[in-house]
């Protein structure tokens, strides 16, 4: 008797979503009590609408002197324990059942109110919405959605290091790692968009041309579709300011930053913007960067070298050819910032080099060519971290010690990436 | 409140209206008096009803690129004499595998879920019977787009903030190189091994006062951030260009030959050179441990020798090279005593001892 019952209760709340490996959790969610509320609640308003209707159908309305004595005599009865207890549980609660049962009392209603009450309950015109003449018509827009659809060139760093300039591949480009962004594409926007906007009328119509949508639609489609393109911009506008810096830091002087590296306090900030007692700037740049983009910062010096001697053998007689290359020094990052907006953080992916070559640059004769050989001094540093916005943090590099070479080149490497709100399309 | 108020007492109050009339009314018109109170309660419970039976499907966008995409490992250069041996020409292009790196065919730990695992987990996370029309998903340039009901979406988010707490967690490690006095190395690697190789904050406290009385030397000093499974390096030194070898190539006719010399330029690295990869653990007590690969090396040039030959002079590098690669399991906070080792004169090599201090951030 109680399993058919309890099946059709465990099936409204599969049919609910109230069941599944979600709901076995023990914490359960803000949505999930919720729905267990309106559930209950909807249940209680369905009960009282049939006990009108019972009322109803035994022809005794509340204030009737026969319903009246009714109810007296039932109040008198005396209450007799056992039949409570014998008393079947109530059916489970089907919402699409009882909403099926409302419904057509409802038309039912309606009909005889209809027949009962013309004037007061005339006929309702059941004719399409759509070919209502006083309904708003379509309106023609452009809504510039060129923000949504970019997806930015990686600006990859040049190559350092002395092979470099013999290779094409550089010292921080993995093959394959390449900038995904956030831009969506144009079939995909508009996809969206009709999905948002619904069924369109006959004199609708929503297209993609040029980074623009071209939509001629009524008001309430139009805003759907606005609404969409809101939700699209609020998880993934804006451009992100990068502030990167580079210290010469002596470890002394770190260990005292070291607890809080990962998210500078204004204690920190202040220590490192004071400078002096083994802190040292050496250089400061901000640079604007799309979520996810790969930019790169370089100060330094290029020069060119005869590097190597070739042969040349597609004659008779091998030829050698001069090779010549370029080393750039200086200080070179490159950082690519990916915001989580969800958790407030970017997770900022650097590498940083900063090379010197010493000069003189030794060279050595190879029959009639002078080869150059030179000596490059260099520290580099590859690192990620997960930085909250708007703080700085310190992500890696060598600390000066006091007991290396003086010549040895040492530095720190500092992120500091703020989200900068981006410019919503406008529709005109 | 007000609303709860309104919907449970204004078709009571209906009711109570049209009965209070209907005594003085003709039947037909107490009919239609009690019937438009029923199509009143009716409505009110049609709307929460509809609700129920028909719930709201809206559009949501999330972020999974932190899930999707991991940042990629970086390969430290090698530091190692180029020979054919060890790879020729492998340090030309700035990377290049050799001694110093991991190995080249060794499979990539990354943790980045594939787009339709992860579409697969948020589908189960949902419920499986909980997609048909008008619910959707998909995952599109690292975002997962979705159609569902607030409870959908709420399930989503969960799964989503589950799975982006590792995802999204780093380590700090901050790598100590130190001239010790032998009773303090001593003391420091028994340490180590009664602790299964962890050097506790206590100990880490006497190294870092020892260095500050100045019966330590810290040589080195180095910070590093990597996320969970990411491979980071760093590298100082010096880089220098040096003829290795000669190819000699040669070509003519019968009456006029002619040999030329091709010059095998190389790149010597040298210094020191870390790399590490940082694996958080999740134990059960105790707060997260870190797993520690890490690979270290030191090259030290010791002379460059100039050689002649008919072609031109080669020279031929001599190094002296401390390498250690290693693996360890510290909780965070503490530390690893990572290579410990004497120098000798013979062979230019110096007296080092490293340690590593691994910390989780972003928890």
């Amino acid at each position: 008797m109680t399993r058919p019952r309890a099946r059709a209760a465990l099936t409204t709340l599969v049919l609910l979503g109230l069941t599944g490996p979600a709901a076995a959790q023990d914490d359960e969610l803000p949505e999930e009590a919720a729905l267990r509320q309106a559930l209950a609640g909807a249940q209680a308003r369905y009960e009282e609408a049939m006990r009108l209707v019972e009322a109803y159908g035994r022809g005794a309305p509340v204030g009737d002197a026969a319903a009246r004595a009714a109810g007296l005599e039932r109040l008198h009865t005396p209450v007799t324990p056992g039949r409570a207890r014998r008393r079947a549980p109530p059916p489970p609660f089907q919402p699409w059942a009882a909403r099926d049962e409302l419904v057509a009392l409802r038309e039912a209603v309606a009909a005889r109110l209809r027949a009962l009450a013309p004037e007061r309950h005339p006929p309702v015109d059941d004719d399409d919405p759509e070919d209502d003449a006083s309904a708003p018509r379509a309106t023609l827009r452009l809504i510039d959605v060129q923000d949504l659809l970019v997806t930015p060139e990686d600006h990859v760093a040049p190559n350092t290091g002395l092979g470099a300039g013999l290779d094409a591949s550089g010292a921080f480009d993995a093959a394959g790692e390449r900038t995904s962004g956030v831009g969506l594409e144009g079939d995909k926007l508009v996809e969206l968009a009709l999905d948002a906007a619904g069924r369109l009328a006959s004199d609708e119509a929503l297209e993609l041309r040029g980074g623009r949508l071209m939509a001629r639609l009524r008001p309430a489609t139009a805003a759907r579709v606005t609404h969409l393109l809101a939700e699209l911009r609020r998880g993934r506008g804006g451009l992100i300011d990068l502030e990167v810096r580079v210290y010469e830091l002596g470890a002394a002087a770190y260990e005292a930053l070291r607890e809080e590296a990962a998210a500078l306090g204004d204690a920190a900030e202040a220590r490192l913007a004071a400078g002096g007692d083994g802190v040292r700037l050496l250089a400061s740049h901000h640079v604007t960067a799309h979520d996810g983009q790969r930019v790169h910062v370089w100060r330094g010096r290029s020069r060119s070298y005869l590097a190597d001697i070739e042969v040349n053998q597609t004659g008779v007689v091998p030829v050698l050819n001069p090779v010549v290359a370029v080393i750039n020094e200086g200080l070179v990052v490159e950082a690519r910032p990916t915001v989580d907006r969800a958790r407030g953080v970017a997770v900022v992916d650097v590498s940083l080099s900063l090379s010197r070559v010493a000069d003189p640059v030794p060279t050595t004769k190879v029959v009639d060519l002078e080869l150059e050989l030179p000596r490059l001094r260099i520290a580099r540093t590859t690192a990620t971290g997960a930085v909250p916005l708007g703080r700085g943090a310190l992500l890696g590099g060598v600390l000066r010690t006091g007991a290396e070479p003086e010549e040895a080149l040492t530095c720190v490497v500092y992120v500091r990436p703020r989200l900068i709100a981006g410019q919503p399309g406008r529709g005109r | 409140m007000n609303a709860l108020l309104r919907s449970t007492f204004a078709p009571l109050a209906l009711v109570l209206a049209a009965a209070a009339g209907a005594s003085a009314q003709d039947p037909a018109a107490r009919e239609v008096a009690e019937l438009e109170a029923m199509l009143a309660r009716v409505d009110a419970a049609l709307a929460d009803l509809d609700a129920l039976a028909r719930p709201r499907f809206s559009f949501a966008q999330y972020d999974a690129r932190h899930l999707l995409q991991r940042p990629p490992d970086r390969v430290a250069p090698s530091l190692w004499v180029p020979s054919e041996a060890a790879g020729f020409r492998a340090a030309r292009g700035g990377g290049g595998a050799g001694a110093f790196c991991f190995d080249s065919c060794e499979a990539d730990t990354g943790a980045a879920l594939e787009p339709d695992e992860l579409e697969q987990l948020a589908v189960r996370a949902v419920g499986e019977d909980a997609w048909d029309e008008p619910a959707c998903i998909e995952v599109h340039r690292g975002f997962l787009l979705v159609r569902q009901t607030p409870l959908g979406h709420a399930r989503i988010r969960r799964l989503l903030d589950d799975l982006a707490r590792p995802a999204t967690r780093a380590v700090q490690l901050d790598v100590g190189f130190y001239h010790l006095p032998p009773p303090l190395e001593r003391d420091l690697r028994e340490a180590a091994l009664a602790a299964g190789g962890v050097l506790d904050p206590a100990l880490l406290a006497r190294l870092d006062g020892a260095v500050r009385a100045g019966a330590a030397r810290l040589t080195g000093s180095a910070t590093l951030s990597a996320l969970s499974e990411q491979r980071v390096y760093l590298h100082q030194g010096d880089e220098r260009a040096y003829v290795a070898d000669y190819e000699r190539s040669s070509g003519g006719t019968g009456m006029v030959a002619e040999t030329v010399p091709d010059p095998i330029v190389e790149v010597l690295r040298a210094g020191l050179a870390l790399e590490v990869r940082p694996t958080v653990v999740d134990a059960d007590a105790g707060g997260p441990r870190v797993a520690l690969d890490v690979r270290f090396a030191r090259s030290t040039p010791l002379t460059f020798v100039d050689r002649q030959t008919p072609w031109g002079v080669l020279t031929t590098p001599r190094v002296s090279m401390d390498s250690v690669r290693t693996s360890a399991q510290v909780p965070g906070g503490a530390g690893v005593l990572v290579f410990a080792a004497r120098g000798t004169e013979d062979d230019g090599t110096s007296d080092v001892v490293i340690v590593v201090r691994p910390r989780v951030v972003g928890r």
